[in-house]
């Protein structure tokens, strides 16, 4: 006989007001359901009252970790719809911010592992790890998160030199301190018997899904925009992009740990061979048109669609976070596994409900209809529809 | 057996101010613990006198919540199970008040307190009809039945060598120095006593029980106010009298009452140390731990223990 557990909608497991309801027999989860809409800001709806500099600044209110992607995203898609290309100077300061908001929310996610799994050790220091990251990110950008300083056309201020050598030193740190925690994570049985072998997500579920990010490279699913569509100053630094093929959820802790190395060594490229000459480049206007963004997010990609219409402010605005296209890889990850795994599992994928929620869908007669299920057959429809007019 | 029958109003008057400082203790340790642990974690951490502040408020508060008799009841079993072990065995020998009423046959009895606190937590717990509550009544009793198996094989070890079931008798056949516990005296036994220990204190990794992040807090998950507050008070007194069963099983009891804060103070941090390095087992990987190693450590230890007999014959 089974029971429903539910999960939320205010749970120590979620940062973030949620509702998700595990069917479970005994300790063994049968199935599992995603009530989302929560959290639902009308973040579109004020981009459309503001105009392209003041969205750039609103949208990283959609998370409070990777604010630059969403930041950086919209810049894109504004210069992609004005035709203007950023200086290579704002290219590679953009790239340097987005790196280190990838070291912190990565930092980040392992310390909620730690104490999701109750490793209290872990979730203390890899927050204490992460600190030196948020003061270069202060140095650079005078705040620790939302940074205001993603514009159209480049960036808001530029960086006087002698604020890289105290970050370059960070950053040496940084990678001893992230060695030692994988040494950690890949050493202790106790953790390598919460997460091998355990919420495996296959090569072909991660593709039917849509997972991104992470959470798809760590099913063998070999994406990653800085690769695949280079922006920034990816295309001239040396990386590598991190793929493992287990789909467990060891192998998602593994991606995570080794792009913070990968990310430490995108940074010091981009330091070292930082250009000089202007940050920015002036956008008057923006002419009717549309534009399309997207960037490597710390948790997969972050899409952003801007139609201007000769104003100052645009016409439509459409975000899309990827732990929207993530959240559903739950269900194919929790299936027979414990209650114990389930809250790790919800951990994996890093969510951000807050980014994810644009909408609240209602049926005909006022009844919310935004679960799962509901979320996946709305995408298909609109899917198909695209398929015909477009 | 005798202590029993000795009984007048002073001698109990001083078990009373001793359970009452045992409490006191036990919330000093659960304080120091807290402020280990953020040290640990290089965090500041509460002051230690915060589980003082924390019970007296618990107590001053009142609720409204109504549950069936059996909710009420389980703080008080929980309480009365720590403070029937805590009153069964000697903390300090032949100190009145802390001698304890210790009688040939005082183990078992004891074996029967710690399933009594924790039974009447159980009873409680699903009295609340919370679900998570439920998960965890389930986790702790399988939990608690797979740790219970290498404690008792590891108490019938040293039952076995020293020929008594009474714990006075355990305490006084280790007389004579360090060399003389059973700790090293019989090293398996003292072993499975410690691993079992861990189980029974319920910090990392066996205290999937509580699991903060899955079922908030487990079996109190419902649990407010008054008895919330006692609840607290049980768990103190609880910890203080497991870490001095402990003490006197297998480090040679206390003569003192600053060595039996001390021992007790160093057996409590044992499990806390370990919390510290180790993530949370899941429910069945906690069983599966107990039933490996340490069961096979107890077995050894009772063998351990025959063939040291039949050699002194």
């Amino acid at each position: 006989m089974s029971t429903t557990i539910p999960i939320g909608p205010f749970h120590p497991v979620l940062e973030e007001p949620e509702y998700i309801t595990l069917q479970v027999d005994g300790e063994t989860v049968l199935d599992a359901d995603m009530d989302l809409g929560r959290i639902h800001r009308g973040m579109e709806l004020l981009a459309q009252e503001k105009t392209f500099d003041q969205d750039c600044f609103l949208v990283e209110r959609i998370c409070g970790i990777c604010s630059a992607s969403h930041s950086w995203a919209t810049a894109l898609a504004y210069e992609d719809a004005a035709g203007v290309e950023p200086t290579p100077r704002a290219r590679y300061l953009r790239t340097i911010v987005h790196e280190l908001e990838r070291l912190h929310s990565h930092m980040l996610w392992v310390g909620l592992a730690g104490h999701i799994i109750g490793y209290w050790t872990v979730y203390m220091w890899g927050w204490k790890y992460r600190e030196p990251i948020l003061d270069a990110l202060e140095a650079i950008t005078g705040n620790r998160n939302n940074y205001a300083w993603y514009v159209p056309g480049g960036v808001r201020r530029d960086v006087p030199d002698e604020v890289w050598p105290p970050i370059l030193k960070a950053l040496d740190e940084f990678n001893d301190n992230t060695n030692l925690l994988i040494g950690a994570v890949l050493d202790d049985p106790v953790i390598l018997g919460r997460l091998k072998g355990v919420g495996i997500l296959t090569k072909e579920d991660a593709i039917h899904y849509g997972a991104l990010g992470p959470v798809a490279r760590g099913s063998g699913y070999d994406i990653d925009l800085r690769r695949d569509e280079p922006y920034g100053a990816y295309a001239e630094c040396d990386w590598n992009v991190i793929v493992q093929e287990d789909g467990d959820l060891l192998a998602v802790s593994v991606v995570r740990l080794l792009e913070m190395l990968e990310s430490v060594k995108i940074v010091k490229q981009c330091i070292k061979n930082l250009p000089g000459g202007e940050i920015r480049n002036e956008i008057r206007e923006i002419p009717r048109s549309e534009g399309v963004g997207h960037v490597e997010a710390p948790r997969g990609e972050s899409f952003h669609y801007v139609r201007t219409n000769g104003t100052n402010m645009p016409e439509r605005h459409k975000m899309r976070a990827p732990t929207f296209v993530n959240i559903p890889t739950y269900r194919p990850r929790v299936k027979g596994e414990t209650i114990s795994d389930a809250t790790v599992i919800f951990a994996i994928i890093d969510p951000c409900y807050s980014c994810t929620e644009r909408m609240a869908a209602i049926d005909p007669t006022g009844r919310r209809i935004a679960n799962a299920q509901d979320l996946i057959k709305l995408s298909h429809q609109k899917t198909e529809w695209l398929k015909k007019n477009l | 057996m005798q202590a029993v029958l000795n009984l007048d109003i002073g001698y109990l008057g001083l078990c009373a101010l001793s359970v009452i400082g045992a409490i006191a203790y036990g919330l000093l340790i659960g304080g120091i613990i807290r402020k280990v642990m953020a040290r640990i974690q290089s965090r500041i951490g509460p002051p230690v006198w915060q589980p003082y502040l924390d019970v007296a408020k618990l107590f001053f508060q009142r609720t409204s919540i109504r549950h069936g008799m059996m909710f009420y009841l389980a703080p008080v079993f929980r309480t009365v199970g720590g403070i029937g072990i805590y009153l069964l065995i000697p903390i300090v020998a032949g100190m009145p008040g802390l001698a304890g009423f210790s009688f040939n046959g005082d183990v078992l009895l004891v074996i029967y307190f710690m399933f009594f606190g924790c039974l009447g937590m159980a009873l409680g717990a699903g009295e609340s009809g919370h679900p998570h509550a439920i998960i965890a009544v389930s986790r702790g009793l399988s939990q608690m039945s797979s740790y219970e198996l290498p404690f008792s094989l590891a108490l019938i070890a040293l039952v076995a060598q020293v020929g008594t079931f009474s714990i006075g008798g355990i305490i006084e056949a280790q007389a004579g120095g360090i060399g003389n516990w059973y700790l090293f005296m019989n090293p398996l036994a003292g072993i499975a006593g410690l691993l079992s220990f861990l189980g029974m204190q319920m910090y990392s990794p066996f205290n999937i029980v509580l699991a903060p992040q899955e079922i908030p807090i487990g079996p109190p998950t419902e649990y407010n106010s008054t008895f919330l507050g006692l609840m607290m008070s049980g768990r103190a007194i609880f910890g203080v009298a497991k870490s001095a069963l402990f003490m006197n099983l297998f480090l040679g009891g206390a003569t003192s009452i600053p060595e039996a804060m001390i021992k007790i103070f160093v057996v409590y941090m044992w499990a806390v140390f370990v919390g510290a390095v180790f993530p949370r087992f899941r429910a069945e990987q906690s069983v599966r731990f107990f039933l490996r190693w340490p069961t096979w450590f107890g077995l050894a230890g009772i063998a351990l223990a025959m063939l040291m007999k039949h050699l002194a014959s």
